[in-house]
């Protein structure tokens, strides 16, 4: 930022710095009061908090108690859901295996290579 | 949350922070007197007008309050509050269908009040003329709210670099590209006017 002082009666000659000090304090030396705004603020809060006590109450939350051993429905049907899909999968993998199998032995039997594999 | 302001002897800022969060209700009227004349400025900065001020400082410390058992605490308090104050200044704003920048106010505050506190760097005005002054104070009016904002986060609150790009939701790198360009272009208004 400039720091160059200023000319007298010379707006352009002020530094950065004090144009924007300049600035400000003459727009708020409008205001030769300030409102004491905090009997009006805490009247305000003390009347929602009657009006809406759950949000505002600022008591410290209760510990969650642990969760109970029993699955609870959501997640018993969730674990058949997985075992069923898990199910799925392992046919699917035995129903390939298979068909590899059969396929291999039947290209070898059309090679005549039959009695060839202990070779 | 970190604090900014802590006259000694006083409760530091988080401790307060912490004992409201727990429901002390005390120790939030103490932060608010802490910081009502920081957040009615910014929010006097975007409104410009005392009474919607007022109303949009009231609100940002009851939002606030309301939200403080959320708030993580990578915010300090200030630029926490100064988020706030412009996001419910900007909502009263729009509900008064006020045009964005208004004339200079006829200053009046209505309600409890007490004295403003100076404003740092007043006297850097005092060599001045009225002309002068009034050239400057309708350049900054013309500005964008961003660009009035910015400068305030820096000049007006004195805010260091993080706290004040946190408080305008921008990277604190560039930070000082903002504030160069929302100077630039209040030197420029101030040729225009």
């Amino acid at each position: 930022m400039m720091h160059a002082e200023s000319q007298p009666g010379s707006l352009t000659g002020l530094s950065d710095d004090r144009l924007g000090t300049v600035a400000v304090s003459l727009v708020v030396s409008d205001l030769q009061w300030t409102p004491d705004i905090a009997p009006a603020v805490m009247d305000r809060i003390t009347r929602d908090a009657v009006a809406y006590p759950e949000q505002f109450d600022r008591r410290p939350r209760p510990v969650a108690p642990p969760r109970t051993a029993a699955p609870e429905p959501r997640t018993a049907k969730r674990t058949i859901g997985r075992i069923a899909v898990i199910s799925v999968i392992l046919v699917v993998v035995a129903v390939l295996i298979v068909v590899a199998a059969t396929a291999n032995a039947s290209h070898a039997a059309s090679l005549g290579l039959h009695g060839l594999h202990l070779i | 949350m970190t604090g900014t302001t802590t006259t000694p002897g006083e409760p530091a800022d988080t401790s307060l922070v912490d004992a409201a969060r727990r429901g002390d209700l005390l120790a939030w009227e103490r932060l608010v007197r802490r910081y009502q004349e920081p957040v009615f400025r910014v929010a006097y900065l975007i409104v410009r007008d005392s009474d919607l001020a007022t109303s949009a400082t009231q609100s940002t410390f009851v939002r606030a309050y309301r939200a403080l058992p959320s708030n993580d605490g990578t915010l300090g308090l200030m630029p926490w509050l100064f988020r706030i104050a412009a996001s419910e200044s900007r909502q009263q704003r729009r509900e008064s269908g006020r045009p964005r920048i208004s004339s200079r106010p006829v200053e009046k505050i209505h309600g409890p009040h007490y004295p403003a506190t100076s404003v740092p760097g007043l006297t850097a005005a005092v060599g001045l003329s009225p002309a002068e002054r009034e050239v400057v104070s309708a350049a900054f009016d013309r500005l964008g709210e961003e660009d009035r904002l910015t400068i305030a986060s820096r000049y007006l609150f004195r805010l260091s670099r993080k706290d004040a790009a946190d408080a305008l939701s921008i990277a604190s790198g560039l930070l000082e590209g903002h504030l160069q360009t929302a100077l630039r272009r209040l030197r420029t208004r101030m040729v225009d006017a």
